[in-house]
């Protein structure tokens, strides 16, 4: 059974005066395996963020359904929300969302003690997960104390710490220079490689090149998927980079 | 667009789009201004009485009038800073868009002006309104027989506009040599840089508790009113310094302590609470200071007028057993001696004469002087000093006519002792440099024989010793002996029950036949009336100028209070928002808002009150240098001052809650 399943997405925003309809996800159907590493790749307006909102059900979509490991998560309570989040679902945000106010170590155990677990456990969890993101010996500092690049791995510790079902990452890059992508992008790849089940929304190519599997989202529907397979990451770059070339054409031919 | 018009227009959006913050200063202004205006309307009263009722009035109001004015000064310069911070962003993004630093001068210029002019238009307006309001207080609590119409004074119109413009111009001054000494880019960056976590100042939390506790040492050591007042500013002082040190060091190192306790630390409300009032202690440490200190003057400042005001018929009480009061003071040495029981009685008779029915109701000599203890011994002073303590000694009939009690029977040597209301068993020595000492053994409290009344008001201890006749005259004697020119008389009161409006107490002294009661140096006729007037006018003008100020205040720890609700409102919101992504129940979100609002603001309170605690036996003591001995009442007053204060406190706390939660659910 797929851990993640999503069919006929339809999310149509109304503006607030009543008047316009935006039409930001038509009909989307995928799944995602338990253990896969799926990348979403798609121009800005193209529902990736919608989607990934709906998905981090902070956001309920017009018609369908996703399903994440069998249960329907737009059935979940209101007051239940919270606590599905915290258990089952990791974030990773582009601007990573770490908060001044605590420690980094604090930072990473925000969901744990949100969850009511003992200091003891927590300090046993996050031992090897820094160890494995290489943060072990700024855990005592302050946000605005360390770099892009370990603000976010600190932010991937606190996605992980709960053993989600899946992390959803939202353009984890983004705000991050080449060499800090790159180790990140490898922590990806070795967390994924340890049984993660990842989902990525990014427009960065070397991000999606880093998946096992690419989809490409346009106007709101899936356009095309692409599996990287047996390739290399720097074949699976120069695929990605043909299909998004001849996405770009085909789509000003097809108006 | 016209570019004359254009600067003026800036100004107006502006303060528009400020209003969240602008319209709380406007009220401020108007408000200072508006008591500013009532106190010197106050004082210049058309056809002011010459009596020296009325003088207290012009005084009261010239104390008032210097109050508002430094309480002005700092108040407007404190909230403008305030603004200006938090402007300092919008005004950096001027500039950058292609304002010159002249050009934000100009906005800046047009803003004051338009603040000023409305602020103090405004003032005046409502200082008017509400002055005949305060008149008709004020006549009240004075009992005053004159109530004023409504007037307005021109002068006093000028005098708030100079001065409040001169303020407001003060701040604009301010205000362009800020802008003049910033870096745009640096303006731009500075709100979105991350805060450091504040250091634990050991130094500083030390200084405050120890000037904390002086303080409090001072408050609850001082045992005479002497005392008290010299070292009342500097107890005020220490206490002052050792919030401010409490609020911004003492706080972070407990939170930091808490922080460190794992096992407390990590649990959900603990782990966003304590982290969040550690970040934001730093900034709001001063605001919360300034509240609190705020809040006590208020507290003190209601609640001792108040106790005062009330305190005054029982100080009036305590002072006429009757309400007519004549007061002898006499030598017995002399060869035809004051006979007080012939006084007594040819004085009723006279009176009856009059025809105005006269009962008496009591009568009594008594000799007292003050001394100071030294060796072991007291030593006879002529002036009181801090050490100093009062004798107060009366003969044993004359005590037994005082209290109803029997007649005690005291031999030479023997007395019967009481100080601060209660019996006491230690023997007294006096030492006298001309003569040898005198011992006075306690004979041993005993229900039998109740406290007198307190007929001595004095602003020390009071050590009533009642004794025998021969004993009284030696002491008398001795004390003569040591002051010579300065010495003490014999004091001798006598009090009717007589119809006071029919009585004029200096044509008592002129008209009466004094023959065959002997000699005297100094006689006194005084009415319940004529002297509770007297009392009212400075006790009422203490408790008008109380009220007036503590309202002011109030309005000040008001405005702290609502500002730091906004301010932190924009701040907590990003926080929050991150943290219901990551898991937060919003149900958890509401109480930890909560618990982190309730400890924050009702610190200063809490702190306000053990303040006013430490503060209330110092201000008791102080309180009997104007004849209030009544320690209950003020317990009560200062109690329900605490209440009242502390309802307002949550309302104010409440309003500017919802403030804030609409901030931080938006």
């Amino acid at each position: 059974m797929s851990l993640l399943e999503v069919s006929h997405l339809q999310k149509i925003f109304t503006t607030r005066f009543g008047g316009n309809q935006v039409e930001a996800l038509k009909n989307v159907s995928f799944s995602v395996e338990p253990g896969e590493y799926v990348a979403i790749m798609g121009e800005s307006g193209s529902g990736k963020t919608t989607l990934l909102n709906i998905l981090a059900a902070l956001d309920k979509p017009t018609s369908g359904q996703v399903l994440l490991g069998g249960k329907d998560i737009c059935e979940i309570k209101e007051r239940d929300m919270a606590a599905f989040r915290r258990t089952n679902l990791g974030f990773v945000f582009q601007d990573f969302n770490l908060l001044d106010t605590f420690s980094l170590q604090d930072n990473i155990f925000l969901p744990l003690v949100l969850a009511g677990q003992e200091f003891k456990e927590m300090e046993k969890a996050l031992k090897p997960l820094a160890e494995q993101l290489g943060i072990l010996d700024i855990l005592s500092k302050y946000p605005y104390e360390v770099s892009g690049g370990q603000k976010q791995r600190c932010a991937v510790a606190r996605a992980l710490i709960t053993n989600p079902q899946i992390v959803l990452a939202d353009e984890p890059t983004g705000a991050l220079d080449s060499r800090a992508s790159d180790r990140l992008l490898d922590l990806f790849g070795d967390i994924n490689a340890g049984g993660q089940t990842v989902l990525m929304v990014t427009h960065s190519v070397k991000a999606a090149s880093h998946a096992q599997r690419v989809l490409f989202l346009r106007d709101g529907e899936v356009y095309h998927q692409l599996y990287r397979g047996e390739n290399t990451q720097e074949q699976q770059f120069g695929r990605i980079s043909d299909t998004l070339t001849v996405l770009a054409q085909g789509g000003e031919a097809n108006e | 667009m016209n570019k004359r018009r254009f600067y003026p227009r800036m100004a107006l959006v502006n303060l528009a789009r400020n209003g969240q913050f602008y319209l709380p200063y406007l009220l401020t202004v108007m408000g200072t201004a508006a008591a500013y205006y009532i106190v010197r309307a106050l004082m210049y009263t058309p056809d002011l009485p010459n009596s020296t009722r009325y003088a207290y009035l012009t005084m009261f109001m010239s104390i008032g009038t210097f109050v508002i004015a430094v309480f002005a000064v700092i108040f407007l310069t404190y909230t403008n800073s305030f603004l200006m911070k938090r402007r300092k962003r919008e005004l950096g993004l001027y500039n950058i868009l292609g304002m010159g630093k002249r050009h934000i001068a100009i906005v800046l210029g047009f803003e004051m002006v338009y603040t000023a002019a409305a602020g103090i238009l405004g003032g005046v307006l409502l200082g008017m309104l509400l002055h005949k309001l305060a008149v008709l207080l004020l006549c009240r609590m004075m009992r005053m027989d004159i109530v004023y119409g409504f007037f307005i004074s021109g002068t006093a119109i000028a005098e708030t506009a100079v001065l409040f413009g001169a303020i407001l111009l003060f701040n604009l001054l301010i205000n362009l040599h800020r802008i003049r000494v910033q870096n745009p880019m640096e303006l731009l960056r500075e709100s979105s840089a991350g805060e450091r976590e504040p250091k634990t100042r050991y130094v500083t939390a030390v200084i405050g508790v120890v000037a904390l506790g002086a303080g409090y040492a001072i408050a609850v050591t001082t045992r005479s009113a002497m005392t008290a007042l010299a070292m009342y500013f500097v107890a005020v002082f220490l206490v002052i310094v050792g919030t401010y040190c409490v609020f911004t060091a003492v706080s972070i190192a407990v939170l930091k302590a808490l922080r460190a306790n794992k096992k407390f630390y990590y649990k959900t409300d603990h782990f966003i609470g304590v982290s969040g009032m550690l970040y934001r202690m730093k900034r709001n440490a001063v605001g919360l200071a300034n509240i609190c200190i705020l809040s006590t003057m208020v507290l003190v400042m209601v609640s001792g007028t108040l106790s005062l005001y009330l305190g005054s018929k029982s100080a009036l009480d305590e002072q006429f057993a009757g309400n007519l009061r004549a007061e002898v003071r006499y030598d017995p040495m002399e060869d035809q001696p004051f006979d007080a029981e012939a006084f007594y009685k040819t004085v009723t008779e006279q009176i009856e004469a009059k025809g105005i029915p006269a009962v008496p109701v009591v009568n009594y000599r008594y000799l007292s002087f003050n001394v100071d203890e030294r060796r072991g011994a007291l030593e006879v002073k002529k002036y009181l000093s801090g050490a100093s303590s009062m004798v107060c000694a009366m003969a044993s009939a004359d005590y037994a006519a005082v209290t109803g009690a029997e007649v005690p029977s005291l031999t030479d040597g023997q007395m019967l002792l009481f100080l601060n209301g209660a019996g006491q068993s230690r023997n007294l020595t006096f030492r006298f440099s001309h003569a040898d000492d005198l011992t006075l053994t306690a004979v041993e409290p005993s229900p039998q024989y109740p406290v007198p009344r307190a007929f001595q008001t004095s602003a020390v201890d009071v050590l009533y010793a009642v004794v025998s006749d021969g004993t009284l005259r030696a002491l008398y004697e001795g004390q003569r002996a040591e002051l010579g020119e300065d010495a003490e008389q014999m004091q001798w009161s006598g009090f009717w029950n007589a119809d006071e409006s029919a009585i004029q107490p200096d044509d008592l002294e002129q008209t009466l036949d004094f023959t065959g009661t002997g000699s005297w140096s100094r006689l006194d006729f005084e009415t319940r009336d004529s002297f509770g007037g007297q009392y009212y006018s400075i006790n009422g003008g203490f408790f008008f100028l109380g009220v007036f100020l503590g309202t002011i205040f109030l309005m000040a720890a008001v405005l702290i209070i609502y500002y730091k609700q906004i301010s932190e409102g924009y701040e907590d919101r990003e926080r929050y928002l991150v943290m219901q992504k990551v898991g937060m129940e919003p149900k958890t979100v509401r109480r930890s808002i909560n618990s982190q609002l309730l400890v924050v603001f009702f610190a200063p309170l809490a702190v306000a009150a053990i303040h006013v605690a430490f503060d209330f036996s110092l201000m008791t003591r102080l309180l009997t240098l104007f004849s209030l001995h009544n320690g209950s009442l003020v317990l009560l007053c200062t109690g329900g001052t605490l209440a009242v204060f502390a309802v307002i406190y949550a309302l104010v706390y409440r309003a500017t809650a919802r403030a804030y939660y609409k901030l931080v659910r938006a």
